[in-house]
């Protein structure tokens, strides 16, 4: 048994000792325990009323259920007279369509029910409760995701109910081979979470383990996808994410379909694929809906933003500091022209710059709407752009450097992603400063032997790059046309990779018989 | 089995040619240069095909004796005289770890005459700690993305330095001092190939031990390839009298181009090499050695080994020799007896015994 996370047993807490009792067959005292459980809950509804002589209780949270739904089941109760000649329970199952009703004989998942905003029917003198789904479902329409937008390809984004969330998916992938299961985590909040994957294309081991890692997992509450995340990835003390969290679905069926498994979470927008590649986290979702020339070209473009984010501000201070030979003579006259009458150091200013860089940042983000983020970035401008520069401060070449950085680094396209590499800058900057070139390279050496030593579900993280199957490099370093993506990324799923037909791919009709004959 | 990761029959080709490759354009270079001049691209053939004596018997000794590495094959199967030489093997190991250190010292020592040398080999060989700690897997896959894109910079320097500037007719005339300079070049570019030796310690733990062979064979042409260039190129540059008196003439090559009007000088690009490759080639030595240590001391795991080990070789590199002058008498006497001894020799006679013993047995 698990431990208990609450200072000492209250009434509201399930012990070992009520949460595997039955339910007993009288209606008082079933009301009893679960008035007792639920003390001090003032939301907490207990409604005793009579059906032809039977006397019965509602028990419902205020709050979370649907009154619609409440009356629904008044009315089809009332319709309930002995005279029928069958039982209650048969009469419920008959009068409420499929799937609203479930009867329950354990008092665990009678609190359960309850708290997720099913209305429950003690019926005195019946072995089980019944329970209908009533849950009050208002949240977030379902909308176009915020931090993954597209131009092309669909626009709809995960929201914070699971329910919905997991339709979205269902609704692409409309196959008996897709399975969802269900886990509740976290001892206060039973947060349910589902794993989702395609029988049959998942490799078996890796749904084992997220199911083993998951069901491992013993804390108070899951309040977002990420406290999952962080507790399921191979390296815990890694910065790198190993885990795929996107807000939208179809990225995550593509996942799916390539073999992974997804993690959707209650309550979280985020949904979660593994194993997860560091090749994905430079692809968009929009890499697929383009063609496959712009798509490569962006591909391209992001793997350059990528390096410029880690290595601009270093490659300055090492070209200033170091490397001065390495420029042509003009630039570098007009460099040290520059910073002639600079006081710091050219380190420092990296430092100072990229500072001030994550303080407009985090304030443009954190200022309430009210002010308007517009007057931070302007001030921000003005800071950066013109007063450190005129007041001698910083050289201008130094605020170019990190602008351009600042720029790149939003172009990589996963946030958790953009945040390490954000940071990366920082150690490289400080290694350049000391050892010029060398320490930019042992850098940057550094992170990469970390990089490839990361395993993502036993998937090695840099996989397919190396170790290398070619199969996969279609959709690395070019983005294939669809016409040519015949086989899965190998490594993730199922050994049988081929995803396609060979003949996809359109071609001219062939030349009509009289065509041959006349070139006979 | 200490190590339990498995690399690609490629990885192991590949990790084999960053590190003769890196230390052949670091020093080898120089020594064939000034031993056969002009005639040196034929040394590097003919010592090739002599280099391949010693990597196909370690390949077959290694084959003889399935999932061992060469230090437990010699602790197992060759009684008291395989300790002895399996003792010899560690010190070898040692001895071009610290070699690979020194020289990474030597040449940032070139560009940057300031920084201590405590600080440089305080840098390397935390970085070559990090990947050995890490283990085999890592080096190889480490290697798989760096070669590459080594190798595509060192095709962009090629082309950039095959301007008017370079005159192949300085390669001439062949054979113009006699045989003489072209077997002793040609010893030493065996001696070279010597160091493949270290892939005793790999070769165990490749996804496929039977296409091994053909791996070791192309370890060899491939290294010989990139070998053509820069022994060629030098030459073709600045004649084979003044390349002959260069410490480091692949360095003063790269230092010759010019790419247009946008970038002056490449030390950057020969930064790049010689950090990469050595760093591969130090942690290779490395973690042979600590795996070797660590199967001749019975350990289960090697790495409680590899802090302990990187203040030996902090130490013995800095104490190596005095100067470079003192360095570079040891490359030219001692570097290429040891190892055509180390690398051919002892292969070779160990492949012979283990064979007849089988044949006994």
């Amino acid at each position: 048994m698990s431990k208990s996370f609450t200072g000492k047993k209250k009434n509201g807490e399930m012990t070992s000792e009520t949460s595997s009792a039955p339910i007993s067959s009288s209606l008082e005292k079933n009301v009893s325990i679960l008035k007792e459980i639920f003390e001090s809950c003032d939301d907490i509804i207990f409604q005793p009323t009579q059906i032809d002589n039977k006397s019965v209780c509602f028990v419902y949270l205020s709050e979370m259920v649907n009154n619609q739904v409440l009356y629904e089941i008044d009315r089809g109760l009332s319709h309930y007279s002995t005279d029928a000649n069958r039982g209650f329970t048969s009469h419920i199952r008959q009068q409420f369509p499929l799937g609203t009703v479930n009867e329950l004989s354990e008092l665990q998942s009678v609190v359960r029910k309850i708290l997720s905003g099913h209305t429950i029917l003690i019926v005195d003198e019946l072995d089980h409760i019944f329970s209908f789904h009533s849950t009050n479902s208002t949240g977030r329409e379902v909308t176009e995701p915020t931090t993954e937008s597209t131009v092309k390809g669909p626009k709809e984004g995960f929201v914070e109910d699971i329910h919905t969330n997991l339709r979205l998916i269902r609704r692409k992938l409309q196959t008996p081979s897709l399975k969802v299961e269900h886990l509740t985590l976290g001892q206060q909040t039973n947060t349910q979470v589902s794993i989702v994957y395609i029988k049959g294309v998942a490799d078996d081991g890796i749904v084992n383990e997220v199911h083993q890692r998951l069901s491992r997992i013993d804390i108070d509450g899951v309040l977002d996808s990420h406290y999952i995340e962080s507790m399921i990835k191979d390296s815990p003390k890694s910065p790198f994410p190993t885990i795929y969290s996107t807000e939208r679905p179809d990225r995550v069926c593509g996942g799916l379909l390539d073999g992974k498994v997804g993690i959707i979470t209650d309550g979280s927008p985020f949904a979660l694929t593994a194993p997860s590649m560091f090749v994905e986290f430079l692809h968009s979702g929009e890499d697929y809906y383009d063609s496959s020339l712009a798509s490569t070209i962006i591909r391209w473009v992001r793997f350059v933003g990528l390096f410029v984010t880690l290595i601009l501000p270093s490659f300055y201070v090492g070209v200033t500091m170091f490397h001065q030979d390495l420029l042509q003579t003009p630039l570098l006259i007009q460099i040290a022209a520059n910073r002639e009458a600079l006081p710091y150091p050219v380190l420092i200013e990296g430092l100072f710059m990229l500072l001030t860089f994550e303080f407009i940042r985090e304030a443009g983000l954190r200022m309430p709407k009210v002010f308007g983020g517009g007057v931070v970035t302007i001030l921000g401008l003005v800071l950066i752009g013109q007063s450190a520069v005129q007041a001698g401060i910083i050289g201008p070449l130094m605020a170019i450097v990190i602008s351009v950085t600042a720029l790149t680094s939003f172009i990589l396209p996963n946030y958790e992603f953009h945040q390490v590499i954000r940071f990366c800058g920082i150690p490289l900057l400080l290694l350049t400063g000391f050892f010029g070139f060398m320490g930019t390279i042992v850098g940057l050496m550094f992170g990469l032997t970390h990089l490839v030593s990361l395993r993502s579900f036993g998937v090695p993280y840099f996989s397919p790059v190396s170790p290398a199957r070619k199969e996969g490099w279609k959709d690395v370093f070019i983005r294939a046309p669809w016409w040519a993506m015949d086989t899965r990324t190998p490594g993730i799923g199922v050994e049988n990779i081929d995803r396609a037909g060979k003949g996809n791919r359109a071609r001219p009709p062939k030349a009509s018989k009289e065509d041959q004959d006349e070139k006979k | 089995m200490i190590e339990k990761g498995r690399i690609s029959n490629i990885q192991a080709a590949m990790l084999a040619i960053t590190s003769l490759t890196i230390i052949g354009h670091l020093i080898l270079l120089t020594v064939v240069i000034h031993q056969s001049r002009q005639d040196g691209w034929i040394a590097a053939i003919a010592g090739t095909i002599l280099g391949l004596v010693g990597i196909i018997s370690l390949v077959k000794l290694s084959q003889s004796f399935p999932g061992l590495t060469l230090i437990e094959i010699l602790f197992k199967h060759f009684s008291w005289i395989g300790k002895i030489i399996g003792v010899l093997y560690l010190i070898y190991f040692y001895i071009m770890v610290i070699l690979g250190t020194r020289l990474f010292v030597e040449a940032y020592k070139l560009i940057m005459d300031e920084t201590p040398m405590w600080a440089f080999v305080t840098v390397i060989l935390l970085l070559t700690s990090f990947i050995v700690y890490l283990g085999l897997e890592t080096m190889g896959r480490l290697n798989q993305i760096m070669l590459p894109i080594l190798v595509i910079i060192a095709i962009a320097v090629v082309f950039m330095t095959m301007g008017e500037k370079k005159d192949y007719t300085n390669l001439l005339p062949i054979m113009g001092d006699g045989f003489m300079p072209v077997t002793i070049g040609s010893l030493s570019v065996m001696g070279w190939f010597g160091e493949f030796v270290i892939l005793g310690m790999i070769l165990p733990y490749v996804q496929r031990p039977k296409k091994l062979v053909k791996t070791g064979v192309g370890v060899a042409v491939v290294t010989l390839i990139f070998f053509l260039g820069p022994i060629t190129g030098p030459i073709a540059l600045f004649g084979a009298d003044e390349a002959a008196k260069m410490a480091f003439p692949t360095f003063s090559e790269v230092r010759y181009i010019e790419a247009g009007e946008v970038i002056n000088r490449f030390d950057v690009i020969a930064v790049l090499f010689w950090t990469i490759g050595l760093m591969i080639r130090i942690a290779l030595f490395y973690y042979g050695l600590s795996l070797g240590l660590a199967q001749a001391l019975k350990l289960n795991t090697y790495q409680p080994l590899v802090i302990p080990l990187a203040w030996l070789i902090g130490i013995g590199a800095i104490l190596f020799a005095k100067n470079y002058a003192e360095l570079n008498e040891f490359l030219f006497e001692s570097y290429v007896p040891i190892n055509i001894l180390m690398g051919a020799i002892l292969p070779l006679a160990l492949f012979i015994w283990g064979y007849k013993k089988r044949k006994k047995g």
